[in-house]
């Protein structure tokens, strides 16, 4: 493995040492691992056993890190993009002050404001909120997003029926006799579900899978519903009105701990089987067998993925599930539950998921929040007053992963000026005027929680950072420098450069909770102060009504939807547009990367070399489409052109392909997608996106 | 006595790929090569069957055929733990046994010249750690431990060849299980629906190329050379002879990943037909060049066609390792090459009547068992190879002769017959067997 050229050489050699550490991408596991380094080197990334959820070892993601970190291709040195669109190789220097100037100019010609601060999840950890230090203290202000390209639609739903985001521990699946993988792929997205999964069915449980692609979580499974994407609550709502026709519903929990039920009850008598299979596409006979699966196996784990709740109608979809474990009794008990997700680790948040995303009541003078992420490209253009000139982008690449990448393109090239802070020349360095080079996950020390496995852990540092990379708590400090700050006016504000800097703040952080210490989560991950093994067991739930909500009143009071759940027809899914663009266009997560991270290394390109379309048989027989076949795949926003392949996997009537590819490999999926809000929690609802797939050649 | 193995479990296995890239950090492979890789059988999720992942790699066969075939002894295997090693600095890179293990264990590597293949991660066996990809399967579907070694194994994707793999899969009957599924979502037509993957196979002529002209011009060696036994007792252009043999040796050196090796090919004479057929070239040559320019004695001309005849077996021998088509000779193959070259040369015509039908009948045998698909390899190429044999075919009848003319076609016609061998050549992975399945 070719080593970065850098200070390396400089540093004391020392023997191997072998860290626990904990993976900080946004993904479901937060795997606990070992990690081997010597000379400064990642040598091997190895199992932690003692993270009850992550027993075993990590993804494939996670052990590409000894070439991640060792990549020749790293971004090691500040850049600058040169004429041609080369970039070249500045001193920190030059880059400092070139930004400094940028950011002074910008600052009194137009105000803070005109400078747009964007960060996503690309590490997650405590040490993250130095950069809103950073831009509110120092610069004095400045416009940054609200929502989140990700989970909220189904963070709010769940907050509004449930009163907060939990679940039971990860381990507890193993003690359920029915689960329902409904729109969530665990043997891809969140592998190490597939542990506790396993043991379930070993031990007798059964899985019923509901995903428009038969999806490799599938092979156990009793039943597999397909539904055409975006109608998965007109289904659950037949399944509530199954369960309650035939008296399978919990009367006892019902009256304990549900609130509405009543008029849930009239709400869903109407909604027939035969009526959810008009629209779900999936037959009413299932549908029955589903309704008596969820009605009389107890008890019953329902987990959601997030794929589903990315429709405009995703809130109210997730809150039909909801009620399905409700009205069967399947909350606070063991091996029962509803898993979407569980925050129990989010102890150092003053603002929890989902009320973080929401833009804020009252404008505050310095931080204008007033661009949607999931509409980024379309209201960087809109913003005025000022207008925006510079953009700071770090821990993302919302050129591939915020929907409409044209627009989004548009907007970036408009502005006068853009950083990016980067370990790779993503799409979004590459419209860069400075990169800058990021710190990767052995770099800093930090502190993650997990928002599926209950723990507090600590990301370590093990090596110091390759070449001339510096931690973003450092280039800030030295922006603030060069911005005219000392040392001393700093220290109170940001994070001072330095391991023991770092290790202060953390163990500030850990301060409110006895007995754990920095040292003590070095030795492994910390299962979170008062948790909940099983969820809402002591049935408190933080709603009005201190009862599981099945009607809401907030509901509509935020986002003006009908207080029961309902089923509403998503945007552009059943539309005059169906003519035009027949396909349904998904474009999920795969196994081989977080989002956009990952697959520009080696062996993650070993393993999934390019972009593939994959379509149904049926579709691609009717377009005259064979396997290997180039196609465009197209629609009013744009057009990409990829190789296809087709399978049953999929769906009649959709195709897929997973997010996250950089145009430089071939193709942005979201070159496809609409900007658009979720129905609640300002989530991004772009898989609302219908297509046309055409032959163009071999 | 209960040996460790491998223990792969078809229903834990979730093709995450993890075991592979654990490999690749542990041995320090490098893309695009992989010891160890994932495979899927009914890949494409055809409704009403079941789907598995295999995660295989070596399985370090009690019997192993790669160490048989191999001619230059570059394997070995390891008494304490049984592993089978692979030595990259003694291999040449013929790439034989990629062609004998029907687990697509040992694997050409074209940057390096030489073959590479899982160790069994046998550094850290030693240290009484298990394999780097057992110990980093998030999800515990490979596992390494005493097993009881059977002659072959009967799981889906592994060979039934009886090589004792040192491998325990476990709870094959998974691939039987389907969920219950609306048939109409999938938009599956059972009766029009031809649902094959076609898996290319390892070796193709295209690049085999030396080995087509390799084995090509053995056969007409020694079919020229058998004429001296009643002729002339001599060649007339016996310098051509020479430089034939010549181009055959650069031709068997070029096709090596590491010519320089080539010297090692003849380590392997008891188990390897590959040495064999080198040491066998070798003592043709030297012994019917010996004979033609030096000693004409009968004794040495015996010798040297007894050696071209058993050389030619030789040659077929190698290719057993690979699936058979069909039980019927290949049309091809040497032995009737050299004889369709001596009936020609000695204007033999029934010889040489008999050979070339007894060829179009096998040729034509094999065509049409075959289910080819349309295309230039099995359109032109065929109708060339008939054409080229039927005319000389047709003249010899009625002429009762041979022309020069006449021979240029028929070499031409085996030579097109020859390459389609390399085309027919099909070698057993988990990945062919996985795809043959067909539901």
């Amino acid at each position: 493995m070719p080593k970065p050229n850098g200070k390396v050489d400089n540093l004391p050699r020392h023997e191997e040492t072998e860290y626990i550490t904990a993976c900080p991408r946004n993904c479901y596991s937060t795997c606990s691992f070992k990690v081997r380094v010597k000379n400064n080197e990642i040598l091997s990334i190895t199992p932690f056993s003692k993270n009850l959820a992550t027993p075993m070892g990590v993804c494939l993601k996670g052990l590409s890190y000894v070439e991640r970190a060792n990549s020749n291709e790293r971004i090691i040195y500040p850049h600058k993009k040169i004429g041609n669109g080369q970039f070249v190789r500045i001193s920190w220097d030059e880059a400092l002050n070139t930004i400094s100037n940028k950011l002074k100019h910008f600052r009194d010609e137009f105000g803070p404001q005109s400078v747009l601060f964007y960060a996503a999840s690309g590490m997650s950890g405590l040490i993250n909120e130095f950069s809103g230090k950073f831009w509110r203290e120092i610069y004095g202000g400045v416009t940054t997003v609200y929502g989140n390209l990700c989970w909220p639609a189904g963070l709010e739903a769940t907050r509004l029926t449930l009163g907060e985001n939990k679940h039971n521990v990860p381990w507890d699946i193993e003690n359920t006799k029915l689960i329902v993988l409904w729109g969530k792929n665990s043997a891809e997205s969140n592998v190490h579900e597939m542990i506790p999964i396993n043991k379930a069915l070993d031990n007798g449980a059964k899985l019923i899978v509901i995903d428009p692609r038969r999806t490799a979580s599938t092979q156990r499974a009793e039943m597999l519903l397909q539904p055409i994407p975006s109608t998965d609550a007109a289904i659950a709502l037949a399944v509530a009105s199954e369960i309650i026709k035939n008296s399978w519903a919990d009367e006892n929990f019902i009256n304990q701990h549900v609130y509405g039920y009543a008029q849930f009850k009239e709400h869903v008598v109407k909604y027939t089987p035969e009526w959810a299979a008009k629209i779900s596409g999936v037959s009413a006979e299932l549908i029955r067998k589903l309704a008596f699966y969820m009605g009389t196996v107890k008890p019953m784990t329902l987990i959601a993925g997030y794929g589903m709740q990315r429709y405009t109608n995703g809130g109210q979809t997730v809150r039909t599930l909801i009620s399905l474990a409700a009205i069967t009794g399947n909350i606070g008990k063991l091996g029962a539950g509803w898993q979407y997700a569980n925050l129990q680790s989010y102890v150092f948040d003053e603002v929890l998921e989902p009320l973080c995303y929401y833009p804020p009541n009252i404008p505050d003078s310095k931080i204008r929040r007033s661009i949607s992420t999931a509409r980024l490209g379309e209201e960087m253009l809109k913003t005025s007053n000022p207008e925006l000139k510079m953009i700071w982008v770090e821990r993302g690449n919302p050129l591939t992963q915020n929907p409409n990448t044209s627009k989004v393109l548009e907007a970036f090239r408009k502005l006068e000026f853009k950083v990016v802070v980067e370990q790779f020349f993503t799409d979004t360095a590459l419209e860069a005027d400075i990169v800058l080079p990021a710190k990767n996950m052995f770099e800093q020390s930090d502190i993650i929680g997990s928002y599926w496995n209950p723990y507090i852990q600590l990301k370590q540092k093990v090596v110091e950072p390759a070449g001339e990379v510096k931690p973003e708590t450092e280039i800030y400090w030295l922006l603030a420098q060069k911005l005219g700050f000392t040392s001393d006016q700093l220290k109170s504000i940001l994070l001072p450069p330095g391991d023991e800097y770092v290790d202060n703040f953390l163990n500030s952080k850990l301060k409110k909770f006895s007995g754990i210490t920095l040292d003590k989560l070095k030795e492994g991950p910390i299962l979170t102060p008062n948790l909940q093994e099983i969820a809402f067991s002591d049935y408190k739930f933080a709603t009005p009504s201190g009862q599981i909500e099945l009607y809401s009143e907030q509901v509509r009071q935020l986002w003006g939807l009908s207080p029961l759940p309902t089923y509403e027809v998503a945007t552009e899914i059943s539309s005059e547009e169906e003519h035009e663009y027949p396909l349904l266009f998904m474009s999920p997560n795969t196994k081989n990367r977080i989002h956009s991270q990952f697959n520009n290394l080696k062996i993650i390109k070993l393993i999934n070399p390019e972009p593939i379309l994959h379509i149904n048989p049926h579709d691609a027989r009717k377009r005259k489409i064979e396997d290997g076949d180039i196609v465009r795949v197209f629609n009013g926003r744009g057009s990409i052109i990829v190789k296809a392949f087709s399978t049953y996997e999929v769906r009649v009537g959709c195709v897929v392909l997973p997010n996250g590819w950089w145009k430089t490999q071939g193709v942005s999926v979201n070159m496809l997608s609409q900007g658009r809000e979720t129905d609640m929690g300002h989530g991004s609802a772009f898989h609302n996106n219908r297509v046309e797939v055409k032959r163009i050649g071999k | 006595m209960a040996v460790k193995g491998f223990i792969f479990d078809y229903v834990k296995c979730i093709g995450c790929h993890a075991c592979m890239v654990a490999c690749h950090n542990e041995n320090g492979v490098e893309p695009p090569m992989a010891w160890r890789q994932v495979q899927t059988a009914n890949k494409i999720k055809i409704p009403l069957s079941g789907f598995i992942n295999l995660s295989i790699a070596c399985n370090h066969c009690e019997n192993p055929v790669c160490l048989a075939a191999c001619p230059a002894k570059a394997y070995t295997i390891d008494t304490t733990t049984g592993a089978v090693i692979h030595h990259s600095d003694r291999c040449m890179g013929c790439r034989y046994c990629t062609w004998a293990c029907p687990f697509d264990a040992p694997k050409f590597n074209p940057l390096k010249g030489v073959v590479e293949k899982c160790s069994l991660c046998n550094n850290r066996l030693l240290e009484g750690l298990d394999p780097a990809c057992v110990e980093a399967c998030p999800v515990g579907a490979l596992s390494f431990g005493e097993i009881d070694v059977k002659e072959s194994v009967l799981a889906p994707g592994f060979s039934e060849k009886k090589l004792r793999p040192k491998v325990l899969p476990l709870n094959s009957t998974i691939l039987e299980k389907y969920p219950i599924q609306d048939i109409s979502a999938t938009g599956f037509e059972q009766h029009n629906d031809k649902e094959i993957i076609s898996v290319k196979s390892k070796i193709s002529a295209k690049n085999e190329i030396p080995l087509v002209f390799f084995t090509f011009i053995l056969a007409i060696s020694v079919g020229w050379f058998g004429t001296t036994l009643f002729e002339k007792a001599t060649l007339t252009f016996k310098y051509i002879f020479v430089l034939l043999g010549f181009m055959a040796f650069v031709a068997s050196t070029f096709h090596l990943g590491k010519p320089f090796r080539a010297y090692r090919s003849i380590l392997n004479i008891k188990k390897s037909w590959l040495s064999r057929e080198i040491l066998l070239f070798g003592i043709f040559e030297v012994s019917s060049i010996l004979y033609l320019f030096v000693l004409n004695e009968i004794w040495l001309q015996t010798f040297a066609l007894l050696s071209g005849l058993f050389l030619l077996f030789a040659v077929d021998m190698i290719y057993s390792v690979t699936l058979k088509i069909s039980n019927i000779p290949h049309s091809s193959s040497t032995l009737l090459t050299a004889i369709l070259v001596f009936s020609m040369l000695l204007n033999y015509i029934d010889l040489f009547l008999i050979i070339a039908s007894a060829k179009l009948m096998l040729y034509f045998i094999r065509y049409f068992k075959s289910n080819k698909q349309i295309g230039f390899k099995f359109i032109v190429l065929p109708f060339m190879r008939t054409l080229l044999l039927l005319l000389p075919l047709a003249s010899a009848i009625v002429l009762r002769e041979i022309k020069l003319s006449g021979i240029i076609m028929i070499l031409t016609a085996e030579l097109i017959d020859r390459i389609e061998f390399y085309n027919d050549l099909v070698v057993e992975t988990p990945e062919t067997i996985l795809n043959q399945n067909k539901v």
